[in-house]
């Protein structure tokens, strides 16, 4: 069909008057079409209509996604699905590109917050999670790309929010009241982590004393080795008994050792345990840093831990805080 | 899920430089872990941590150390105007742990541990700043201004949150 363009200038926004239909030479068709300005394209137009628009000198006609070029259509939008997040936190944006207008070459999809733009030729799109904070919501958008052009963006998608990766969380925390306590005590530990870690301040009675148990275990199936500096020398020895070295404190009030304990593998079931720690503190005079290292001849997993001082209590504002590690 | 081990910020140096400073530091965790990564300009030497901007003789610490001799060694500094913490080479990139636990209360003292190894040695350190204060910023230099830190050495402090 060949379409001629005549017609006169419209007088501001009308209706779109009746196409004409000729037939010409027999073979041919004649489609006379409105013509003006963007500003004075008809109105209420139907999807189909054409408009010759004088501005852009070509050849309009109206869609579902608007008036578009009919030479030079950029693709339509697509139709937004749905954001997913994976185990780096990278999001996959899925949707479903139009089934009419020109065909599209690719689609972009961004980000808001942040427009990180991400651009492939299908769906899904995903885009990398380095880009994204952790428990920052985002939703996400997306437009097709054409030979002469890219479309409006398309509807958002119901957000996602990037979390911390579950290698380290958090399972529970004790902080020692008033009056001090003889022991701290983990229990009911879920077995569904790799590793444990247990960091801690704390000041007590006794320095270099504080002991460690598993599964309410009193019999002498622990063995421990420490190695020491004190600022003056070094110094490392052995403890085989019914607990096992775990950490130094201090003693001096307002001062806090720290430690961090690492019991690894514990929920295995074919090994024993072993256990690792650095550990120190100082009291501008006196203090430690301590290496030591520790087994539990038994193959049950670890389900409680009981930390004791040497002698006298665990001092008030000391902490405890247990975490589980998960591998890959 | 808890977020419960966080980056908090990364500085890489684009040039040699004598400091680095992590400030407006969150108070939201438990503990803060300060991962170092790099080399020294001149020479070998420990790290040196500030707290808050405090110059002060506020400072303690112990070391304990080896080099590959029989026993080891260990040494201290009372009353220091900066945490003495393990460790950064000259010759080869090298990494220390710093870890600054309960580092927001304002009930105790701050505690810090930490490790870290160069070719020629090992070493572990215990470190207290007598100050009450929540920790807001962390300057760490080589001790003492020994050296600076080479262009490429990356800082990396975390922020841990217990439940």
């Amino acid at each position: 069909m060949v379409v001629r363009l005549s017609g006169t200038q419209p007088q501001g926004p009308k209706q779109l008057e009746t196409l004409e239909n000729k037939t010409v030479d027999g073979t041919q068709n004649t489609v006379r079409v409105n013509r003006g300005t963007t500003a004075n394209r008809p109105i209420g137009p139907v999807i189909g209509d054409l408009y010759y628009n004088t501005e852009l000198k070509d050849l309009e006609q109206y869609t579902e996604d608007g008036w578009m070029l009919v030479a030079k259509q950029v693709p339509r939008v697509p139709a937004i699905g749905s954001a997913t997040l994976d185990g780096s936190n990278n999001a996959s944006v899925s949707f479903t590109p139009s089934a009419y207008g020109q065909p599209a070459s690719s689609y972009t999809v961004q980000s808001n917050p942040g427009s990180f733009t991400a651009t492939g030729s299908s769906s899904p799109i995903s885009i990398s999670g380095s880009n994204l904070e952790v428990g920052t919501p985002y939703t996400f958008r997306v437009r097709s790309v054409g030979s002469y052009g890219q479309s409006a963006y398309s509807a958002y998608t119901s957000s996602v929010t990037p979390i911390t990766m579950g290698s380290y969380e958090s399972i529970q925390t004790v902080t020692v009241g008033a009056g001090g306590s003889s022991s701290i005590n983990f229990t009911s530990i879920p077995l569904t982590y790799t590793h444990l870690q247990i960091r801690v301040i704390s000041r007590g009675a006794q320095v270099a004393t504080n002991f460690m148990r598993f599964n309410g275990d009193t019999n002498s199936n622990y063995s421990s080795h420490y190695m020491f500096g004190d600022g003056t020398y070094v110094n490392s020895g052995t403890l085989n008994s019914d607990k096992m070295y775990a950490f130094f404190s201090t003693t001096v009030g307002g001062f806090f050792g720290g430690a961090i304990i690492d019991i690894l593998d514990y929920a295995n079931t074919n090994k024993y345990k072993t256990i690792r720690s650095l550990s120190g503190g100082d009291e501008n005079a006196a203090g430690y840093a301590e290496f030591l290292s520790g087994s539990w001849r038994n193959t049950n997993a670890i389900t409680s831990i009981t930390l004791v001082p040497g002698s006298g209590n665990i001092a008030e504002y000391s902490r405890f805080a247990l975490y589980g590690i998960k591998g890959a | 899920m808890a977020l419960t081990y966080e980056k908090i910020q990364t500085t890489t140096l684009s040039s040699a430089q004598a400091s680095v400073t992590f400030s407006s530091i969150p108070a939201t965790y438990t503990d803060l872990v300060l991962i170092t990564n790099g080399k020294m300009v001149s020479s070998e030497n420990a790290l040196g941590v500030r707290l808050n901007g405090d110059t002060g003789s506020n400072y303690s610490s112990v070391a304990f150390y080896g080099t590959g001799a029989s026993p080891g060694s260990s040494l201290r500094f009372n009353n220091g105007v900066e945490m003495y913490v393990a460790r950064m080479g000259a010759s080869t990139n090298c990494t220390s742990i710093i870890h600054l636990l309960d580092y927001s209360n304002t009930t105790t003292y701050k505690t810090a541990l930490s490790r870290g190894s160069s070719s020629s040695i090992i070493m572990t350190t215990a470190n207290t700043w007598r100050s009450t204060a929540a920790v807001n910023s962390v300057l760490v230099r080589g001790f003492s201004l020994f050296s600076d830190f080479a262009s490429g050495c990356t800082f990396t402090l975390y922020g841990i949150k217990a439940a």
